[in-house]
């Protein structure tokens, strides 16, 4: 228990009485400092009880949204409170957290005032695990204060902890799997403008159009059949978001440039194709992916909330693929046959062993694999990945190299850079068709 | 017509057990006894707005309990119960039955304390008492708390 500023006065001035009671012997003195003294304990003794009634009368619910996530998935977690607060009393509770889990966002602590009946409240939150293994919710804990004092305690007895939460690991690298390739989607609507193939016969009616009827089907089933060709549909693009990790350092100017950019870029789909394709990545962690979404408000929803800076379970540094390992290596070789000079040779010889031995030990990235796995369902034909560029930028190469295997335009949208030469550069690194800087 | 508030009635007893208890008194203590009533009137006015207004209240009143008590031990235990209801309605703790009998303990308690102080010849015992007292008070309750925090962190008793 602690005395609040209030209190801690009163204790001061009670010492000083009691003080001056006993050097000048005087009883007056004493009945003042033995009054302070009365009422001191007394509200501690009041304060004290109340408290004990306060938690003895909270109780916990927590609900998760599954209870069994890979390592960096995000879940959204419920707790509701009640909590019987007495007259002149402020209560807060906070929700205690496993070091094993971060919170992404939401309200993890509440504060009740004093009501006659017992008070319900709800925090919700987003954590992500960035351990794996299992663990339970560790309780909560609650801070009681009037004027003159105030307390807290931590409540981790069994009706305050739970439910249990699995986390399972996730690789940093997977097997090389066989490529997916991606398939092309008829799509069953009727369009203003047909496209070549044919997405259903039906009996001819009077009025339709006589070059579409069927002659060899007609002949077949002495009626007149007419073909229903397929609609032709412009392709709307897929926007990757990659969020900064909570650490980098980034300008605030330029992640809510890139909110509002995503944003535009997001209703201007929705409005033109009928749908968007969203996915949200921060570095090399898959933190969302919405597939097609066609309700610009709902669509707006979601990036209010996934927007913000996260905390990344993985993090990669200058990580090269084989392709690029294969390409230094060639590299090094073509140096090699021209070079005379033997100390040079040498260090050659030693690089193209180094790099040897980092592409036999060289695998998968598992984001890799998430991303394929991700954008070959989908009819696209272009990308846009918007990023701070803030850290390594490994990830976006990754993604881009994949882009172009499948045949899928990349453009890079980053936030405007005063370095002279970045661009080029780092047009060159990136490997994107286009590079630009958002507005 | 308007009720009067509980925090004036109390400050009506005040300003009567000071004049009462100043009254027979010597010519200077009378002097200080109106002046303290007059500036713990003052701090009473001045404070209503303040959050902070009962440490102001115990302060100014404080003075007064020691000055009134100087004349009288009697009178400024009843000058101290007059103090704490006007602290006690500043608090809002003149509603329930609870507050009511919070306020009946503590002058309970002070009675008890006036009651040594008029039987002991010096400071030096009842200070001892109220010493030792406070002592036994806080070694309970921090084993109270000890046991009320372990039963709630889910510790087996």
């Amino acid at each position: 228990m602690r005395l609040r500023r209030c209190a801690r006065g009163l204790a001061l001035l009670a010492i000083l009485l009691f003080s001056s009671a006993f050097i000048l012997d005087d009883m007056a003195v004493l009945l003042a400092a033995g009054m302070l003294l009365c009422g001191l304990a007394g509200g501690y003794f009041l304060f004290d009880r109340r408290f004990r009634a306060t938690v003895a009368s909270v109780e916990v619910q927590r609900s998760l949204e599954r209870s069994l996530v890979r390592k960096g998935a995000t879940l959204q977690v419920a707790t509701t409170v009640t909590v019987t607060v007495p007259p002149r009393m402020q209560v807060m509770v906070q929700e205690n957290l496993s070091p094993h889990v971060v919170v992404q966002d939401g309200v993890t602590s509440l504060s009740a005032e004093p009501a006659p009946s017992p008070v319900t409240q709800k925090m919700t939150y987003r954590i992500t695990p960035v351990v794996h293994g299992e663990f339970q919710f560790p309780g909560i804990s609650v801070s009681v204060r009037d004027a003159f004092f105030e307390t807290g305690i931590n409540l981790s007895a069994g009706r305050f902890c739970g439910p249990s939460l699995v986390v399972q690991p996730t690789g940093l690298f997977e097997p090389a799997s066989k490529r997916i390739t991606s398939e092309t989607r008829e799509i069953e609507k009727m369009s203003v403008l047909s496209g070549f193939g044919i997405r259903a016969l039906r009996e001819y009616y009077a009025g339709d159009d006589m070059r579409r009827i069927d002659w060899k089907q007609s002949a077949k089933h002495n009626k007149l059949f007419v073909r229903e060709y397929t609609g032709v549909m412009n392709i709307p693009p897929l926007l990757i978001i990659d969020l900064p990790w909570r650490g980098d350092l980034f300008s605030g100017h330029d992640f809510e440039r890139m909110v509002s950019a995503v944003a535009g870029l997001a209703e201007h789909s929705i409005k033109t194709y009928q749908y968007v394709a969203a996915l949200l990545i921060s570095g090399p962690n898959i933190i969302h992916f919405t597939g097609e979404e066609k309700d610009l408000q709902r669509c707006m929803t979601t990036l209010r909330k996934w927007m913000h800076p996260v905390e990344r379970t993985v993090h990669v540094y200058r990580m090269p693929d084989r392709s690029e390992l294969r390409a230094q290596i060639r590299l090094i070789e073509g140096r090699l046959l021209e070079e005379q000079d033997p100390p040079t040779e040498r260090f050659l010889t030693r690089m193209r062993s180094r790099y040897q031995t980092g592409l036999q030990e060289q695998r998968m990235l598992s984001f890799t694999g998430q991303v394929i796995r991700t954008i070959s369902p989908l009819t696209i034909d272009e990308i846009f990945l918007y990023s701070l560029g803030s850290g390594d930028l490994s990830h976006i190469r990754q993604i881009v190299r994949q882009a172009g295997t499948m045949k899928i335009r990349m453009h890079v949208r980053l936030p405007e850079r005063k370095e002279p030469g970045w661009w080029g550069a780092s047009a060159g690194r990136l490997g994107a068709d286009t590079l630009e800087a958002f507005a | 017509m308007k009720p009067v508030p509980a925090d004036l009635w109390f400050m009506g007893f005040l300003a009567a057990a000071v004049i009462l208890v100043t009254a027979p008194g010597p010519a200077p203590a009378w002097y200080l006894n109106i002046m303290l009533l007059a500036l713990f009137v003052a701090v009473f006015r001045l404070t209503r707005t303040r959050h902070d207004r009962i440490f102001y209240l115990v302060c100014g009143g404080v003075l007064l309990v020691a000055a009134c008590g100087a004349a009288s031990i009697w009178g400024g235990l009843v000058v101290a119960w007059m103090l704490a209801g006007i602290i006690a309605t500043a608090l809002g703790m003149t509603g329930s039955n609870n507050d009511i009998v919070a306020f009946l303990a503590f002058c309970s308690g002070t009675l008890l304390v006036a009651v040594m102080i008029q039987l002991a010849n010096h400071v030096l015992l009842p200070l001892f008492i109220l010493c030792l007292g406070t002592a036994i008070f806080l070694f309970v309750q921090t084993i109270r708390d000890y046991q009320f925090r372990k039963q709630y962190s889910g510790a087996r008793s």
